[in-house]
């Protein structure tokens, strides 16, 4: 019961009007941008991310909630209106989506997301509340071999789950790691990777790394692409509302989505994709209508939307009370975290506790808002879907300069973050994960830090990783977790080859 | 089912004789993450700042991560050459072991899934040439931001962003773009005291 009193005195900060304002200001810019075709929520954090670092810290971080919960509504606009899925969780949106949006059941997809996601999301947030402080007790029960161990499943998961090559995922995670430890070494003063170059000897900058990786790379690959590329939009008329049938429908996938997404978001482990994939299938097993699927069932779009908000939200335990970002967009968050000094883990809910809870009790309000926001406002958001595309662009070129610029007031963080983004564009052409590196990059010193202290403890001795069972355990996973999906892989080509 | 998914076929699918050129893309990807591995191990050989009373010392670390980046650097140039003659020779797309193709995702359903975090993959032909202009021009906005100032440069940049993508409407952009400028700058650097280059003219007040 202590979470509900923490949580009361984050809601009594939040409703402050100020924070109200912030929260609004949030969700509204974080729709708005995360609507715009092909700007997924990472890609929208990316570029909103240091505009929002100008506040301080509790307006920012209620800001950048908003933010947060904003470009994934407007994630899904874009996937049932146009087909694009800002990001891979959004896919099984589309599927049935889209079809339902050409059956000029457009407002019945858009209201069952929107409905589905505050359900979902909300249950899911009361789970974080009532968790958080239980896994932080976990958190600080761990040692490090076992806090290493547990690093090395994330980034392993975030690897192998999300990309279509192991061994590329890994080339991006070793690039993000590296990219991680340029600058002077925190236990020994000893510079590494600096060459000499000045600006580096603090490390490279983080935000512009993500806002080239995400926002710059985006613009260079819609620049490679051409102009025909642009799909149509469909119109939406009647109302963003759904009858009696499917409501009824509705429901019980909304319900079934929060208790997929929530517990596997809440793992330490990466793939927010995996819950929304999984919510479609069981819908379509569990379906009585099977030739209704893929040309708009309703419980298709219901059931990964609410799966998609609940693992968003789910998301949020390993990251404030391990400080484990098991997707980009809760690197984002992490990074957002880390720029006020606040560093996210065990010990986050004492020592920041006034902040933490109100930034889950904007959380909650966010949802609301964003519900209240989205049921009539969608028409507006349409209109944003038909920006034309050089537009765009050129909006994106400009505020991620001035993101930035505003970051740092350096103009070599600004090179920096546009040569990430040619990088990370060749990097995107051919297959590596950009995930990787950026949760390689937020996350590499806390896992050497973690690595250096279990050797520590065992005096050199390095099979410490492996005598501990707990830690023993976890490596395994995670090892399994890297080879399953190439013998899968395997199998399934030799079904394939045999079956011929 | 797959009538809707637009952009989810791979680039060597939909263009048999692009295969080669992405081939050698590819190739030197693989060949700059090799490299980078190099430049990792051979970084952590050299950091002889001693351990101190450190069980473990700074070259440890970044040692594991350069001999990873070296594994994969290599696998990925072995099997990318493999590729490379493997498409010179007979055209045909013939993907490395265990390598899955270019930026497809499958879903539980089968189908391939566009638009992923990383959508970039599977797009060709593709437009160097608006590639190398948008380069040309951020090296240009990076250089002269400073001295030309933020709100007089970005309304420029903004335009002949447009521009670059297809733009039609010149002063229409224009106009856009200093409006946009001049509202970010007023808000930024004079009501939110970020502090953006003024350039030669500041604007008084």
């Amino acid at each position: 019961m202590d979470s509900l009193m923490h949580l009361f005195e984050g809601f009594s900060t939040a409703f402050a009007l100020q924070n109200l304002l912030f929260a609004l200001v949030g969700v509204t810019i974080g729709t708005l941008v995360g609507v715009l075709p092909g700007l997924g929520p990472a890609t929208t954090l990316a570029l909103l991310l240091p505009l929002t670092l100008v506040f301080e810290p509790v307006s920012a971080l209620v800001l950048f909630a908003g933010i947060y919960y904003g470009s994934m509504y407007g994630g899904s606009t874009t996937a049932i209106l146009m087909n694009i899925p800002g990001e891979t969780s959004s896919v099984p949106t589309t599927l049935e989506g889209y079809p339902m949006a050409r059956r000029g059941r457009g407002g019945a997809a858009l209201a069952t997301a929107a409905i589905g996601s505050f359900v979902a999301g909300t249950l899911a947030m009361i789970g974080v509340v009532f968790l958080s402080p239980l896994m932080s007790e976990v958190g600080k029960a761990l040692q490090p071999a076992e806090y290493f161990a547990i690093m090395v499943f994330a980034f392993v998961t975030v690897t192998s789950l999300v990309g279509d090559s192991v061994v590329k995922g890994l080339a991006s995670l070793a690039i993000g790691l590296g990219i991680g430890l340029v600058g002077i070494d925190s236990l020994t003063g000893q510079m590494r990777y600096a060459f000499g170059v000045a600006t580096l000897n603090d490390g490279v900058s983080l935000v512009s790394l993500a806002v080239g990786l995400f926002a710059i790379s985006e613009a260079f690959s819609l620049a490679s692409r051409g102009p025909e590329g642009s799909t149509p939009i469909i119109g939406l008329d009647g109302p963003v509302w759904m009858n009696k049938q499917e409501w009824k429908r509705s429901w019980k996938p909304w319900l079934r989505g929060a208790g997929l997404g929530f517990p596997i978001g809440a793992l330490p482990a990466g793939g927010a994709e995996i819950p929304t994939f999984l919510s479609y299938t069981i819908e379509r097993r569990l379906s009585r209508r099977k030739s209704e699927w893929g040309k708009g069932a309703i419980e298709g779009v219901a059931g990964p939307e609410a799966a998609n908000n609940a693992a968003f939200s789910g998301t949020l335990i390993p990251l404030l009370t391990l400080g484990i970002p098991t997707s980009a967009t809760a690197g984002m968050l992490l990074l957002a975290f880390q720029m006020y000094n606040i560093q996210p883990g065990p010990l986050l809910f004492e020592s920041e506790s006034p902040l933490v809870w109100t930034l889950l009790a904007s959380m909650l309000i966010g949802n609301v808002m964003l519900l209240v926001l989205n049921l009539p406002m969608v028409k507006i958001w349409v209109k944003l879907l038909s920006i034309p595309e050089p537009l765009m662009v050129a909006g994106i070129l400009v505020f991620s300069t001035l993101g930035v610029w505003s970051s740092s007031n350096s103009i070599v963080d600004v090179c920096l973050a546009y040569g990430a983004g040619l990088v990370g564009f060749f990097l995107r052409r051919s297959g590596y994960p950009i995930a990787p590196i950026i949760i390689g990059a937020l996350l590499g010193p806390l896992l050497e830090e973690q690595f250096r202290r279990a050797m520590s403890f065992s005096q050199g001795d390095w099979t410490i990783f492996l005598t501990r069972p707990v830690s023993a355990v976890i490596l395994l996973l995670a090892v399994a977790a890297l080879v399953a999906p190439a013998v899968f892989r395997r199998l399934s080509k030799t079904k394939a080859i045999a079956s011929e | 089912m797959s009538a809707d998914s637009s952009g989810g076929t791979t680039a060597s699918a939909k263009h048999p004789r692009a295969g080669a050129g992405a081939a050698v893309e590819e190739l030197i990807i693989a060949v700059a993450v090799f490299a980078f591995g190099l430049v990792m191990v051979v970084g952590a050989l050299g950091f002889d700042g001693g351990a101190g009373y450190q069980v473990v010392g700074p070259g440890v670390f970044p040692m594991i991560v350069g001999v990873l980046g070296l594994v994969c650097g290599a696998v990925l140039t072995v099997t990318r050459a493999q590729l490379l003659v493997g498409r010179i020779r007979g055209g045909t797309r013939d993907d490395g072991p265990g390598e899955g193709s270019r930026g497809e995702h499958e879903g539980p359903a089968g189908q391939p899934i566009a638009g992923s975090d990383e959508p970039g993959g599977a797009r060709e032909p593709i437009g160097w040439r608006r590639v190398a202009l948008l380069a040309g021009l951020l090296i240009g906005y990076a250089v002269l931001l400073v001295p030309v100032g933020f709100w007089q440069l970005t309304g420029l940049v903004f335009t002949l962003s447009t521009k670059i993508f297809g733009g039609k409407r010149f002063v229409r952009n224009l106009l856009i773009g200093y409006v946009l400028a001049l509202a970010v700058y007023f808000l930024f650097d004079r009501v939110l005291g970020v502090g953006l280059p003024d350039g030669y003219f500041r604007i008084a007040g």
